[in-house]
């Protein structure tokens, strides 16, 4: 922002252009942004059901939880539930991080960025975990709930959960780091504002 | 800041449970995203006469192909989120409600304009109707949220200023 004249308009035009390089420079290599989520969603359902869950399949943009859950499943056979998820779903916040970061020329960028690539893995992860379980409880819910032991009120929960993780987080993680890192947009609009008075 | 967090959480967890409910998806959601599609077909309609718009879908008559407005897509919880932090920031409740509906306004606006393009690249291409539907609008959605929350920040700022400047020094 330092050496022109902040404005708004100038600020989302700006925000704007980055987002569309940051989509153009995320895109070819999602799948490998997802990675580091997709890990860490497989180690929390590992750990927190270590009964039913076996793994997870985390080769690529789609995300297979591999579980004991036994179900019945086309052709009337029995098998395991292996509930999907598409990963980028909960990623693309990557990106939105990086344009904010740009439009503003926040300072010190090459450790913000990556520093908030980190931060918003656990938000991901979140995503991730609870499609998860929206399929275990309560789209299989009906046949899975006496080998989970997950009963009504955590089904509700889980729901909830999924609802927040993928209708809030993915979007407005992005923009509170990008407030933590850098605060001078927020100040200048202020200064406009009292300015103009 | 902590404070402003604080109350900004609160009031995004509160509105986002009570959207969730069975009332509020009855009474304010679902007839919200009727009323969009039919807003959305109607804006679409008046450079093309093949819109369609039928509850929460807007349909081409000629191809049959159209678009299904969800959970997510009819800008409810962008609204929330604005009004949670007009909410969390200290100003005056008129203040406040003015940037509220104001900014709810400019959100829905450009909703509109999201659907209608989504409805036209779902026509052309099924691989860009994905890119744009699920990575690039909800960016460009919350990059609305936050530059709607600023413009309403310095506006509050200009308006306590000119208020300040205006009173009469004290003795």
């Amino acid at each position: 922002m330092a050496g022109r004249a902040f404005t708004l308009k100038g600020f989302f035009a700006a925000a704007i252009f980055w987002l569309v390089v940051a989509l153009a420079v995320w895109y070819p290599v999602r799948e490998w942004m997802v990675l580091p989520a997709a890990w860490l969603s497989r180690e929390i359902m590992m750990a927190a059901f270590p009964g039913w869950v076996v793994g997870a399949e985390i080769g690529s943009a789609t995300q297979v939880l591999i579980t004991r859950l036994v179900v019945w499943g086309p052709g009337n056979r029995l098998g395991n539930l292996a509930p999907e998820v598409n990963g980028l779903v909960y990623a693309y916040g990557v990106p939105l991080l990086a344009a904010l970061l740009m439009a503003s020329r926040t300072r010190r960028i090459w450790w913000k960025l990556p520093a908030g690539m980190l931060a918003l893995v656990p938000f991901q992860a979140w995503g991730i975990c609870f499609t998860w379980l929206l399929q275990v409880a309560v789209v299989a819910g009906g046949e899975t709930r006496a080998q989970t032991q997950l009963g009504a009120w955590e089904s509700n929960l889980i729901v909830a959960s999924y609802q927040f993780g993928f209708l809030i987080l993915p979007t407005l993680m992005p923009v509170l780091l990008w407030l933590a890192f850098d605060r001078r947009v927020v100040a200048r609009a202020m200064i406009e504002g009292a300015l103009a008075a | 800041m902590a404070r402003f967090l604080a109350v900004f959480f609160a009031v995004l967890l509160l509105l986002f449970l009570v959207e969730l409910t069975a009332p509020a998806q009855r009474l304010v959601v679902v007839p919200w995203t009727s009323f969009l599609a039919y807003i959305s077909g109607s804006v679409a309609g008046l450079m093309d006469s093949n819109v369609l718009s039928r509850g929460n879908v807007l349909q081409d008559v000629r191809s049959g192909r159209g678009v299904s407005i969800e959970a997510g897509c009819n800008g409810v919880e962008a609204c929330i989120m604005l009004i949670a932090a007009v909410v969390a920031y200290p100003a005056t409740w008129r203040s406040k409600l003015r940037g509220v509906v104001a900014g709810a306004f400019a959100i829905q606006a450009l909703n509109v304009v999201r659907i209608i393009s989504l409805f036209y690249l779902v026509q052309i291409n099924a691989a860009a109707f994905n890119f744009a539907h699920l990575y690039l609008w909800q960016a460009l959605i919350m990059l609305d949220v936050l530059v709607v929350w600023l413009v309403w920040l310095r506006w509050v700022t200009r308006q306590e200023f000119a208020v300040k400047s205006a009173a009469p020094a004290g003795v």
